[in-house]
């Protein structure tokens, strides 16, 4: 590939220079997790905002964000290998308030959670939900209404002022998923890759690419797996992934462009690892197939191909995860004298890991889809109703 | 669907079970810490005991004490030791050694008082547990299969290595080596069996037919090397070798010229005002280099100034207020340091009463606490039979010398005969003559009081000058601005440097090391150097220069170490490198001289005045010149990296042939990058896990003898009785078998005359222990049971408890605890003097030097300092060789702090830091060429060409590139090997860099051999011409 910016010239070429990684693959894997599901909340949210609601997105949605934080827990969970030992991070962080960034996700990842569970719950036709409950036997019955919060009894989203505040925080707790694992990344310190806003917001926007796309592509396929029909995408989701595919593109270049123009020996050094060892995912996965080639679909394509939109949206998604994987993976394989790198070979436990928490993350919201009662709104186009909003009373 | 679905989460969730398990019950917190707070950071060897205010130790930790060998320096180590493992958590400083720490702590001092004044060691010193615990460490015998180098090895019994190699036969019969199948090898037995025999009737000086065994060393220092040298001894060999001429042994040579005795003087650091540093700087090499850079830092922040002269800036020249980096270009240190001595001599600033003490009784009676040879007259007519040599009293008309024995003069050559023996002879100064000052007439020089040092006249009839007029005329032979333009240090410069230097009294010293004499030219570099000590006559001032405070002696006192009992005859004969030994009088000179022929050139060079000449062995043993080799021992030996010129092809192929050398075996820690041509390969201890008995160096004013003992249990298997593998349990089975004196039973006699057996290391190694914690009659203190029990000695004890008498095994188990003796700190000074003195009579001119000649042109060497060109061997000058136009750039080798010895290509903690090295180009000469960092270049000399890349740099002369040895390996794990049909993959790391040992210039006249310093006996780094060819393209830098 073309050299954008001119890398410091290799000191050396040695590869395998032994050092401390700090992260596997699994926090790769944590970070496109928790950037869809950032994505797919603030991309859910703005729709039940702007009235979007009596669609399968925003019913089907939800359920692959809840899979997705949960599946992403789980890689960092099995990436820690004593997390247990979280809680030590945990209270350093409070006990020395300019360190550890770890004390908010603690906090606001669940709540992050437990917002899109609840909300997904909400989502649903509270009739249909409590039909549903009704069925259950006795000690099933409770369980499930606690875990839906008794969600039948209340309509909070139709309530303006709530539902403004609901909607403002998973928005808010959205994007903070999705720029979390960047946020972290940057506060650790001496890794040139790592410790820029440049590639938070690379994380962001792909993250918001990719969500757009699960409801081009995850929701439709989710909707055929509950109610035995596709649902047709909005269009919408084209300029959205069209939009955050090329500002995250634009980003990549503005910083390359940073980096020639003003960037130090570490950050050249960091343009070395891009374009060196680094350089084909760069070129092929991450620029090619994950932003150049997504945006000419969209753009050539336009948003009356939906072949083009769906081939564009797995190749947002190929993407979000390639670019992780240069940032994390390349970040950690320069070494910190700056000369040599570590080149990446997974071991069987991450390989394990990515595995499981692949067919959890891919599993777990086919079974929310196929278990929760999805009769209402089904058929039509996603985006495409508006609703009005019963305005200042809650539904009971 | 739904089934599926669950499935999916059923197996997602499963497969997480770990995690859960981890993360729910908060009591196990997944996989436990060690600590509940500090998690799984080093665990503390000391616990502080608020309530007695003392520390404790942590029963799970054993701390004990050794000698480091990840460089030369020889610190101090605590190595931290997990109890129930038996495995090295930490290697750190030892307290109670001096250079680790500047107030090192009192041996009497109980372990715990030094939990809070921690001992340190540089980074090579902390990896050293990764050369310990080295992936590709060798655990049991190799015989290769195929031909030599092929990198296939089958594993053998230890049985089946001593037959094979004491038996000889023919033993590579089922190798699958054609070459070797018929080769009727003759073993150990085979070639003792001819000790009666001579090596060559015709020549009977050469010795018998043992010399044909060749021990060559690498690394090998004291009582190691005396155990070797039992062996060689035992045996009947005279051929025992380290590898101090690819090391700095003009340097030795030069100093043991200008001081007898010593072949190494220091200043004394912390005492100094001023210092000038020559082909070094502090913290980067020398000995010992964490402790030098600790010292000159310590001083420098106390307002000492230094210069470091070098081609090369290094991190010890870093520009400041305290410390000037004097660029001179390679080789060319001896003119800048006569060009000093002119000014100083034509400016009166130089000690001229100090140097006119003819004798120590008068130079002590006037405060001096030296004397020198500068008033002593040297015999200059040519046509006298003793040109060259001092004047006798004789030869004066004074009488002949008195017979009374001379304390000062009593030469102490312990180490010298325990090591190779120097043949500088160190006359002393009964038979002397001086021109007495009072009287002005020719006086012996014992008698006089105060001498003239400047004499140039007749005596008796005979022509003399004296050795200072001497001197003085070689150091006025060029002009200081013509001195300027040979070494490139401009004119002021040097007068600000001798202005200087002469600006402190006594506290001012000038120390050099291998930067200015590894060169054709080395010896009389050093040579001249060492005459700005003299002209300021700071010798065993404060501030000046030592010899150091010596060490307790390992070898003699309980038990006698140096002889072996039963031993017929000592070897004898020229050693297969003919150091030591004058050319003139050899059979083939006088066969010569008998034909009517010029015995000049001999076939190869002979060197009289130097010893260890490592890089003579191969070539000599190849051109079986004066006799060929039977069996070649390497130990730690890698002549093909670390020999100028010798990693060639062609020498490689001659080795490989066993027609040159029928049985080579190697004694190594690892297949290296030399010992994958042996035809066995013996596994060895690491230095943590084996015995020595070493000195401390020069630098240390306090006597001291540090001792290496194996801390961790041997990584190698071991022999049914339990001995681990390694170098001396080889050469005691051999010698036990061959029923050599001084192995086995009844081989080491005690002072009560008892002789003791030699089964097993310990043996040896424990009674030389005891000699230094009994030595010269003041045992130390036994060691406390809680010493003991810190270090876990209780054990070692009973595993030992035969080796030595019951009452000395307390005191030896406080030198273990302490990881040696080490004389108090308040002994370094007394006064404005240092403790130790050095009492020997300092020399302006060496007489042996001037009374011998270069084997190869029969030019006759002169005895003084002076400025000589940088040579071939015959006498061509090396500007003439490879002349500048096509060949504009020097190479020089530089000794990073990180690198350099093969045995830290496996430290992966240094590699992080420092995974590679470059070709370092001046930024003059990068400007030039147009190289920035990073290019990829060809290194081309005139013997060949290496890849690698640039790193443009200041701080560098022009016309001079650099590189860090200790990079650019072909073995030492860096390439395949198999072993027993097992392929063992090579890491990469080993390999990177670039190494331009292999195509450094060789001397033109003389096969196979480094451009040498004929005198000083080094094989010269820092002459080869070379250029620089841009390599597009290239992929990869090359290693070999």
């Amino acid at each position: 590939m073309p050299e954008i910016t001119e890398g410091l010239p290799p000191l050396n070429e040695l590869f395998n220079v032994i050092h401390q990684r700090p992260f596997s693959l699994l926090f790769a894997n944590y970070s496109l997790l928790l950037g869809l599901a950032g994505g797919i909340a603030v991309i859910w949210a703005v729709n039940a905002w702007l009235g979007r609601r009596d669609t399968p997105g925003y019913r089907l949605a939800l359920p692959m964000a809840v899979s997705f934080v949960i599946a992403g827990f789980m890689n960092v969970l099995a990436e820690v290998k004593q997390p247990g030992r979280l809680i030590y991070g945990y209270l350093y962080g409070w006990t020395y308030g300019d360190t550890a960034i770890i004390k908010y996700g603690i906090i606001l990842l669940p709540l992050f959670l437990a917002l899109c569970w609840w909300t997904m719950f909400q989502a649903l036709d509270p009739a249909a939900l409590e039909r549903c409950v009704a069925r259950l036997p006795r000690p099933l019955k409770a369980l499930v209404s606690f875990m839906a919060l008794w969600s039948w009894r209340y309509r909070l989203l139709d309530h303006p002022r709530l539902r403004a505040g609901i909607l403002t925080a998973m928005i808010l707790l959205g994007v903070f998923a999705a720029s979390y694992s960047g946020i972290f990344l940057m506060n650790e310190h001496g890794v040139p890759i790592w410790n820029t806003p440049a590639q938070v917001l690379v994380f962001l926007f792909t993250g918001l690419a990719g969500g757009a796309a699960l409801f081009v592509l995850g929701v439709p396929i989710l909707h055929r797996l509950a109610l035995g029909s596709w649902s047709r995408p909005d269009r919408r989701y084209h300029w959205i992934m069209l939009g955050c595919a090329v500002f995250a593109l634009l980003v990549w270049y503005m910083w390359l462009w940073w980096i020639n123009y003003f960037g130090d020996v570490e950050n050249r050094r960091m343009a070395t690892v891009l374009f060196g060892p680094f350089g084909e995912i760069l070129a092929w996965q991450v620029l090619g197939v994950g932003l150049v080639v997504p945006i000419l679909l969209l753009l050539i394509g336009g948003p009356r191909r939906p072949w083009a939109t769906a081939v564009a949206g797995l190749g947002i998604l190929w993407g979000a995860y390639a670019v992780r994987f240069v940032i994390l993976i390349g970040g950690q394989a320069l070494n910190h004298s700056g000369a040599g790198y570590l080149s990446f070979t997974p071991d069987h436990v991450v390989l394990w890991y990515t595995t499981v928490d692949a067919i959890l993350a891919l599993s777990l919201p086919a079974l929310l889809a196929l278990l929760l009662p999805l009769e209402r709104g089904d058929g039509q186009a996603d985006m495409g109703t508006e609703v009005r909003h019963s305005e200042g009373r809650i539904a009971s | 669907m739904q089934l599926a679905a669950a499935g999916g989460v059923g197996i997602g969730l499963a497969g997480n079970i770990k995690v859960f398990r981890d993360i729910i019950p908060f009591t196990q917190k997944g996989e436990k810490a060690r600590h509940a707070v500090w998690g799984n950071s080093d665990v503390p060897e000391w616990r502080f005991d608020p309530q007695t205010g003392r520390h404790l130790p942590n029963p799970d930790i054993m701390l004990r004490h050794t000698t480091d060998l990840q460089c030369h320096s020889e610190c101090g180590l605590r190595v931290k030791i997990d109890r129930k493992t038996g495995r090295i958590l930490r290697i750190m400083g030892n307290p109670y050694h001096k250079n680790c720490r500047e107030d090192y702590v009192p041996m009497d001092e109980p372990l715990h008082e030094t939990a809070r004044r921690p001992g340190t060691v540089c980074a090579r010193g902390n990896a050293g547990l990764q050369t310990a615990y080295d992936p590709y460490r060798v655990r049991v015998p190799l015989k290769r299969v195929g031909p030599r180098g092929s990198r296939r090895w089958k594993p053998i019994s230890w049985e089946q290595l001593i037959e094979e190699v004491v038996e000889g036969g023919r033993i590579f019969a089922d190798i699958g080596d054609p070459a070797s199948a018929d080769i009727e090898v003759l073993g150990f037995k085979g070639l003792y069996a001819k000790r009666n025999e001579p090596m060559d009737p015709d020549a009977p000086e050469l010795g018998p037919r043992t010399n044909g065994f060749v021990f060559q060393g690498g690394r090998i220092k004291k009582s190691r090397l005396d155990f070797v040298k039992r062996f060689t001894t035992a045996f009947g060999s005279v051929n025992a070798y380290e590898h101090t001429n690819v090391c700095e042994v003009s340097h030795h040579v030069a100093t043991e010229a200008v001081y007898p005795t010593k072949h190494a003087v220091k200043p004394d650091v912390m005492g100094a005002e001023f210092l000038m540093f020559w082909g070094t700087s502090p913290g980067d090499a020398n000995f010992p280099m964490q402790t030098f850079g600790r010292m000159v830092a310590q001083a420098r922040a106390k307002g000492m100034r230094y210069v470091c002269i070098d081609p090369v800036a290094q991190r010890g020249s870093v520009q400041g207020e305290f410390v000037e980096w004097v660029p001179i270009r390679p080789g060319t240190d001896g003119a800048l340091a006569l060009a000093i001595a002119q000014w100083m001599i034509a400016n009166g600033r130089y000690a001229k009463s100090y140097l006119e003490h003819p004798n120590r009784k008068s130079a002590l009676a006037h405060g001096e606490l030296s004397h020198t040879d500068a008033s002593h007259l040297v015999i200059v007519d040519p046509d006298h039979p003793r040109y060259g040599a001092f004047l006798s009293r004789t030869e004066a008309g004074l009488g002949r010398p008195g017979e009374e024995p001379l304390e000062s003069f009593a030469v102490s050559t312990e180490e010298w005969n325990m090591d190779k023996g120097l043949v500088l002879t160190h006359e002393d100064d009964r038979d002397r003559v001086v021109i007495d000052a009072a009287s002005g007439r020719p006086r012996a020089a014992t008698e006089s009081e105060r001498a003239l040092i400047e004499f140039d006249g007749t005596v008796a009839g005979v022509r003399v000058k004296t050795a200072f007029t001497i001197f003085k005329e070689a150091a006025f032979t060029h002009t200081i601005e013509e001195y300027s333009e040979i070494c490139g240090v401009p004119v002021d410069k040097i007068v600000d440097l001798a202005r200087e230097f002469t600006s402190h009294g006594r506290h001012a010293a000038c120390e050099f090391y291998r930067g200015a004499v590894k060169h054709p030219n080395g010896f009389y570099n050093g040579m001249a150097i060492h005459m700005l000590n003299l002209l300021i006559g700071n010798c065993n001032w404060r501030g000046g220069i030592g010899a150091g405070g010596g060490h307790y002696s390992w070898s003699s006192g309980r038990y006698d170490l140096k002889s072996i009992p039963g031993l017929k005859e000592k070897p004898h004969g020229v050693p297969l490198t003919r150091e030591g030994v004058y050319y003139e009088r050899s059979s083939e000179y006088r066969r010569k001289k008998e034909r009517g022929e010029n015995p000049y050139p001999a076939k190869r060079p002979w060197f009289p005045h130097t010893f260890n000449v490592y890089s003579e062995l191969l070539p000599s043993a190849v051109e079986r010149y004066p006799y060929g080799v039977d069996i070649l021992l390497w130990h730690m030996a890698t002549p093909f990296y670390s020999v100028p010129g010798q990693g060639n092809e062609e020498l490689i192929e001659k080795v490989k042939d066993p027609r040159n050398i029928p049985l080579i075996i190697a004694s190594d820690i690892v297949i290296g990058d030399t010992s994958m041509y042996a035809d066995y390969i013996i596994p060895d201890v690491t230095f943590l896990e084996r015995w020595v008995h070493i000195g401390m160096h020069e630098l240390i004013l306090v006597k001291g003898t540090s001792v290496r003992w194996p801390v961790i249990d041997p990584i190698p298997e071991t022999t049914a009785d339990g001995r681990p593998y390694s170098l001396e349990t080889f050469l005691i089975d051999v010698a036990e078998r061959l029923g050599l004196p001084g192995f086995g039973e009844k081989a080491i006699a005690d002072n009560s005359g008892r002789l003791w057996p030699l089964h097993r290391a310990e043996d040896f190694y424990l009674k030389a222990t005891a000699n230094v914690a009994f030595a010269e009659g003041r045992p130390v203190s036994p060691a406390s049971p809680e010493d003991i029990a810190i270090c876990g000695l209780d054990g070692f004890r009973k595993r030992y408890e035969d080796a030595l008498r019951a009452e000395e095994w307390p005191a030896v188990l406080k030198v273990l605890s302490r990881g040696g003796r080490f004389e108090p700190p308040a002994n370094a000074w007394n006064g404005d003097q240092l403790g130790h003195q050095y009492k020997h009579r300092l020399n302006f001119y060496s007489e042996a030097v001037a009374t011998s000649f270069n084997s190869m042109t029969g030019e006759r060497f002169p005895g003084h300092a002076h400025w000589r060109e940088p040579a071939t061997i015959m006498g061509k000058p090396l500007a003439s060789l490879d002349p500048s136009e096509d060949w504009p750039l020097t190479i020089i080798t530089y000794k990073g702090a990180l690198q350099t010895h093969s045995r830290l290509s496996s430290n992966t903690v240094l590699r992080e830091i420092q995974p590679s090295n470059w070709v370092e180009v001046a930024a003059a000469d990068a400007r030039r060429l147009g190289l920035k960092d990073g290019d990829r270049v060809w290194v081309e000399t005139p013997e060949g060409r290496r890849r690698g890349r640039v790193k443009v740099r200041e701080g560098l002369v022009p016309g001079v590139i650099t590189f860090s040895v200790g990079f650019g390996h072909w073995g030492y794990g860096a390439t395949q090997v198999e072993i027993g049909g097992k392929v063992i993959s090579g890491d990469r790391i080993r390999r990177a860099g670039i190494l331009l040992n292999p195509v450094m210039r060789r001397d033109p006249d003389v096969w196979q051999m480094p451009l040498m310093d004929p005198v000083g006996g080094s094989a010269v780094f820092y002459q080869t011409r070379a250029r620089l060819v841009r390599a597009e393209g290239a992929a990869h830098a090359e290693a070999a």
